[in-house]
């Protein structure tokens, strides 16, 4: 018997061998955002569920973020998003043509206070907070007027 | 997105109806919210069991339901991984009562009531 060229070579679980590339493009308004989280979270079913939910739930805040701040709630724009999923890691790029973030920079990592009195309880700011939490570091690049945000999840346990 | 409400043992459970409370339900959670709960005076108890995704629109939604109790709390129960995670990482399970199930949450009898 022939063997296939040896994937047991190559035992880095991250080798672009595994790697799946896919795009998708979402409207903002209506079900947009939900219905391209469904695909995107039938695509890394085979991840293991830890990281599917985390990218579900990153995913969620940076489309919602993009519909709701670069798009000012807009219906109809566009967002295309790259998603490259291997054992254990996922990458994301998203792109879109609205206003730019503020000061061309990502809004950094900062947890709205909950010792505060009932009325005065957040109701928002988490979003950035879970963005940064689950894909540190994320890059934000603005070129030839379109935002480009890649941020990346792994398995590995985020530390604080 | 609809609240189905019952009544148990004098408290007013409240289970939404969608798996997802995310940007797109979060107003008409805060809306059906006001609507279940205007004139009540029972202890209220959100049954979260069925719901296995929300964002921070949802949560910012929940928290905005908290603030329509005046001085009520607003106990929760049966969070899924997803929406336990959520409530931990804000550390908002810090102002909630949060009840591993419905049935933690409602006393079976009447002396067990608060």
């Amino acid at each position: 018997m022939q063997p296939e060229r040896a994937e047991m070579d190559d035992p880095d679980p991250n080798s672009e061998a595994v790697a799946h590339s896919h795009c998708f493009t979402c409207q903002t308004g209506l079900d947009g955002i939900r219905t391209v989280l469904g695909k995107i979270n039938d695509l890394i079913l085979e991840t293991g569920s830890d990281l599917k939910a985390n990218c579900e739930l990153v995913l969620a805040e940076v489309l919602n973020n993009i519909e709701e701040h670069s798009y000012a709630g807009q219906d109809g724009c566009k967002i295309d998003i790259h998603v490259i999923a291997q054992p254990g890691t996922i990458l994301v790029e998203t792109r879109d043509e609205g206003v730019p973030m503020p000061g061309l920079v990502v809004p950094e990592k900062r947890l709205p206070h909950n010792k505060v009195a009932r009325d005065a309880l957040p109701e928002g700011g988490f979003g950035w907070y879970l963005i940064h939490e689950l894909a540190p570091n994320p890059i934000y690049v603005r070129k030839d007027d379109i935002n480009y945000l890649r941020f990346k999840l792994s398995n590995i346990p985020v530390g604080h | 997105m609809n609240l189905i409400t019952k009544t148990e043992n004098g408290v007013l459970i409240l289970i939404p109806e969608s798996n997802r409370i995310d940007a797109a339900g979060a107003i008409g959670l805060k809306d059906q919210f006001r609507i279940a709960t205007d004139g009540t005076t029972e202890r209220v108890v959100m049954d979260l069991s069925k719901v296995d995704f929300m964002d921070s629109s949802g949560l910012g939604a929940i928290v905005s339901a908290l603030k329509l109790l005046k001085g009520r709390r607003l106990e929760l129960a049966g969070l899924t991984p997803v929406v336990a995670k959520v409530f931990k990482l804000t550390r908002m399970d810090q102002v909630f009562t949060i009840h591993d199930t419905v049935g933690d949450a409602v006393p079976d009898s009447d002396a067990n009531a608060a």
